[in-house]
């Protein structure tokens, strides 16, 4: 039997109608709102390679917009859109690109930056945390440790060892640090100044850690059995015994988190250390390098093979 | 060569391998070891050169001079025969020293620049011997490329580019001439640590090799002598358990020669023949009675059957025809065939018996009777003489009375005739033969008297030897022998059976008249002796008889013994001569030479030396 057509079955109906294409429209724009390119910030990457693009997606994650990205071609000219306030920069060459004035440049992932090239950036995250976050990593690992060897080449990097120098005494762990200039200085240094039993720790330094250089420091790490400590995972599964480093989507965020406070007015400081530390294992070169860890120290470590 | 000196070369000469060895071992390792690290040391610093961002400018620059002042000063420390530094096509960019331009060798550089690390290879150079090492020098790392290594731990593409070769030669000389003196060390070394562990070694071994030593000389005089007595154990091991192993054996040994020594004498000194046969009685062994039996040597015997041998009494077809032979047998009459085909009569004895092996073994004994058949003889002879003779005493007794009465009536007539009668002559004969009969009786009487008795009395040995002769003279007239009397005067009176004294002279002299054939000389000769017969009165009977060889006189004073034939002699007489001599304790001598004749001298005793009474016809 049919029912008749009332007011109120037709005002129901009605609504049902509205909220029925309202729901949709809404979810609509709010996606078209963000896949809109945030036209305040604009990202430039070195290359095209993963860990810049890992960070670039921590950032593009962390700031929850779409920036559009410009890979820097091999002239290093890139085009910055009119209403740009700030660049996040991705790798060391990004850092070096030219910018309008005006426009504040947030750096990441670029260790081969020299300091007389940070004059014009507002900020930059580094690669690595804290000394003491990286000394309590290591002590972690070797309890017994007691000299750690420390390689550096750039300028910037000496501030950073002396604090470590420091943070180590604290702990009872004497940090002995030697400029490596080329390969011949760090296979010397590495041949008469590294004790047995010691630990050697190179910084993420694009002048000291070549592919010649990691040769040479891996072979010794091997030939003596002493660990070697590096700054990043992909030293590690390319021979290096245990990474201490910051995740590159880490840093992505705490690029974006800075780029956020930029756009906000707000003040941020120059150098920004990442605290989230992550742990790697490269189970074989430990085992060349006569390293035996306890469960205990191996908890929260990434152990490969 | 002795164990001691066996030893000593063995170990000597097993210390020379080794030490060979060990030092053939340390040369090479020793060789290898400095070589490797010459090497190893010249790969440190041709990487360190290598490393360089001078020199790796200097080959980008391909400033040949820059790049030398930098290898001398890399390459400063070691003795470096040259030093090479080449593009990557290996053209010479600069050398030490500057004919490095002239070489040709060309050694493959793509290989060295495939290489991750220094190469390193031994060759010669300018007539010395070296290690070379290449190693590839690359070009300094873009920062670029420096960040994306970092961060990733690969390079993308080819980061660093090959630039060029470094070489260098390093001499060896000196890890040659250290090699020399760490071999002569070694060496020293180890021959006197060998030198005394060998001596150690003969020190420790010596209980054990005076061991070897007794044991050996042990059983030298077992082969020599047949015994050794015991030989002190002076080790417990192996070698003692031996000795006394040793011991155990000598001492059974020795009992089992003992047993075999006495067999044997036993066997050589049996005075039968003895023949040892199989079953199928051919000979297997004699012993030496057989062989002196026989004549035949043991060669002969042997694997012969006894039948050649032997024959039984009655058997026509030897021993083993007989059906004793199925059994032991003994005593059975039997001939055994001699050498030269005699056949000696023998008693044979025929024993089995079954050898542990099973083997049937028969021992025939066999005794020669040839003697026994003689004496058999001579006793049958003696035996009739015997007779002859109680027959002789009988017959004198019965002469005795009769004789008595012719005498009687003789001196009758005696004394009734005179001088001038003409029947004084016949009547005297009558007397003096009659006397003379009577006289032989009584001798004849005295000498066969059958008397048990030893009664000695003393008397003097003229007058005994006398009395004797007169049964003596009676032959020696038949065959023309001279009696010659040398009767010393004043002899002291002796003690003696004058009844055996006198049957010594009528033996003596029967014999002595037997010796001579038809005529000849018997001298019967009394003495006082002297020196060491002082005390001694003598007799000697002497002929001028054919004499004896020395064989029968060994055998002269045996029973039964006689040179004479069958039926003229019983073999008794000397015997008996001994035999009253060795009654009187008195000395028998006898003297004979072949053709020479024959001596015969009995020393008496006297009773006392001082006791020398004048003998009738007074002292001399």
């Amino acid at each position: 039997m049919k029912k008749p057509l009332t007011v109120a079955r037709l005002f129901a109906f009605c609504c049902a109608a509205v909220l029925t294409a309202t729901i949709p429209c809404a979810l609509t724009a709010q996606v078209i709102k963000s896949a809109e390119p945030d036209k305040e910030i604009a990202a430039f990457l070195s290359s095209e390679i993963a860990p810049y693009l890992k960070a670039f997606q921590g950032f593009e994650k962390a700031l929850g917009r779409y920036v559009i990205r410009q890979v820097l071609p091999k002239d290093g000219k890139a085009s910055v859109m009119h209403g740009t306030r700030v660049a996040v920069l991705f790798g060391g060459r990004a850092a070096q690109v030219k910018l309008p004035r005006g426009v504040a440049r947030v750096v990441c992932l670029a260790p081969s930056l020299q300091d007389q090239e940070t004059g014009n950036i507002r900020s930059r995250v580094e690669m690595l945390p804290e000394p003491g976050v990286v000394l309590g990593k290591i002590r972690a690992m070797q309890p017994e440790l007691r000299v750690l060897v420390a390689f550096w080449e750039s300028e910037k990097t000496e501030a950073y060892l002396e604090d470590m120098a420091a943070a180590g005494k604290k702990i009872g762990l004497e940090v002995h640090m030697y400029k490596a200039a080329d390969g011949k200085e760090l296979y010397k240094t590495l041949k008469n100044q590294v004790p047995p039993g010691s630990a050697v720790w190179v910084s993420p330094d694009p002048m000291l850690i070549n592919s010649e250089n990691f040769s040479i420091l891996k072979d010794f790490s091997f030939s003596r059995a002493v660990p070697l400590y590096v700054p990043t995972r992909g030293l590690a599964e390319s021979g290096g015994t245990i990474s201490i480093s910051v995740s590159f989507e880490e840093m992505g965020r705490l690029t974006a988190e800075i780029a956020g406070e930029i756009l906000k007015g707000k003040e941020i400081p120059d150098v920004i250390y990442p605290a989230v530390v992550e742990v790697s294992l490269n189970r074989g070169a430990a085992g060349k390098a006569g390293l035996k860890l306890t469960e205990k120290a191996l908890e929260g470590v990434n152990v490969f093979n | 060569m002795s164990i001691r000196l066996k030893l000593a070369l063995l170990f000597t000469s097993l210390g020379a391998v080794v030490v060979l060895a060990l030092g053939t071992l340390v040369y090479v390792g020793v060789s290898r070891v400095l070589t490797e690290e010459i090497g190893k040391r010249g790969a440190i610093l041709i990487q360190e050169a290598a490393y360089d961002v001078a020199i790796k400018e200097a080959f980008l620059e391909k400033n040949g001079p820059k790049l030398l002042r930098r290898l001398k000063v890399s390459f400063e420390s070691v003795d470096a025969v040259f030093l090479e530094a080449r593009t990557v096509n290996g053209d010479l960019l600069a050398a030490v020293p500057e004919d490095r331009r002239n070489v040709s060798e060309h050694p493959a550089w793509s290989e060295i620049l495939d290489r991750k690390g220094p190469v390193v290879t031994r060759g010669r150079a300018y007539g010395r011997p070296l290690v070379e090492i290449s190693c590839q020098v690359t070009s300094p790392q873009k920062k670029q490329q420096g960040e994306e290594f970092l961060l990733t731990g690969s390079s993308s593409g080819n980061t660093h580019e090959h630039t060029g070769i470094l070489r260098v030669g390093i001499s060896l000389e000196e890890a040659a001439l250290a090699t020399r003196h760490i071999m002569l060390l070694v060496f020293s070394v180890v021959t006197g640590l060998f030198g005394v562990w060998l001596t150690i070694l003969m020190f420790f071994t010596r209980k054990w090799l005076r061991q070897l030593d007794l044991i050996l000389r042990a059983a030298a005089g077992i082969g020599e002598s047949g015994s050794c007595g015991l030989i002190p154990v002076i080790v417990s091991d192996e070698v003692g358990k031996l000795a006394g192993g040793f011991n155990k054996m000598s001492a059974r040994l020795e009992k089992t020669m003992v047993s075999k020594d006495f067999l044997d004498n036993i066997l050589a000194n049996m005075g039968d023949a003895l023949i040892v046969a199989d079953a199928k009685f051919r000979v297997e062994m004699v012993n030496r009675a057989a062989l002196s039996l026989t004549g035949f040597a043991e060669a002969d015997f042997k694997g012969r059957p006894c039948h050649e041998f032997i024959s039984l009494a009655g058997e026509q077809n030897g021993l083993e025809s007989s059906d004793a032979c199925a059994g032991n047998i003994s005593n059975a009459d039997a001939v055994i065939k001699t050498r030269s085909g005699e056949n000696v009569p023998v008693v044979i004895g025929l024993t089995c018996f079954v050898r542990p092996d099973g083997a049937e073994i028969k021992i025939i004994s066999c005794k020669d009777m040839r003697e026994r058949r003689d004496i058999e003889a001579r006793l049958r002879q003696s035996e009739k003489l015997s007779a002859v003779g109680q027959l002789a005493a009988g017959v004198a007794h019965e002469i005795n009375n009769p004789m008595g009465i012719i005498l009687g009536f003789a001196q009758a007539m005696r004394s009734r005739v005179g001088p001038e009668d003409p029947l004084d002559m016949p009547v005297t004969s009558i007397l003096r033969e009659a006397e003379r009969c009577k006289a032989l009786v009584k001798s004849l009487l005295t000498f066969s008297r059958v008397s048990k008795s030893e009664e000695r009395s003393r008397f003097y040995l003229n007058v005994a030897v006398e009395e004797a002769l007169f049964l003596v003279l009676a032959q020696g007239r038949m065959k023309n022998i001279t009696l010659v009397r040398e009767f010393t005067e004043g002899l002291p009176e002796i003690e003696a059976n004058k009844n055996q004294l006198q049957q010594i002279v009528v033996n003596l002299g029967t014999n002595a008249i037997d010796a001579m054939a038809d005529a000849g000389k018997l001298t019967v000769r009394t003495f006082a002796g002297t020196g060491v017969r002082n005390g001694y009165a003598a007799l000697e009977i002497r002929d001028t008889g054919h004499g004896m060889p020395p064989a029968v006189k060994k055998r002269l004073f045996e029973p039964f013994f006689t040179t004479k034939e069958v039926g003229k002699g019983t073999g008794l007489g000397l015997s008996l001569v001994h035999e009253i001599a060795q009654k009187h304790k008195a000395l028998l001598e006898l003297e004979s030479e072949p053709g020479k004749g024959t001596s015969f001298t009995i020393y008496f005793p006297t009773r006392t030396n001082n006791n020398a009474a004048a003998g009738p016809g007074g002292a001399t």
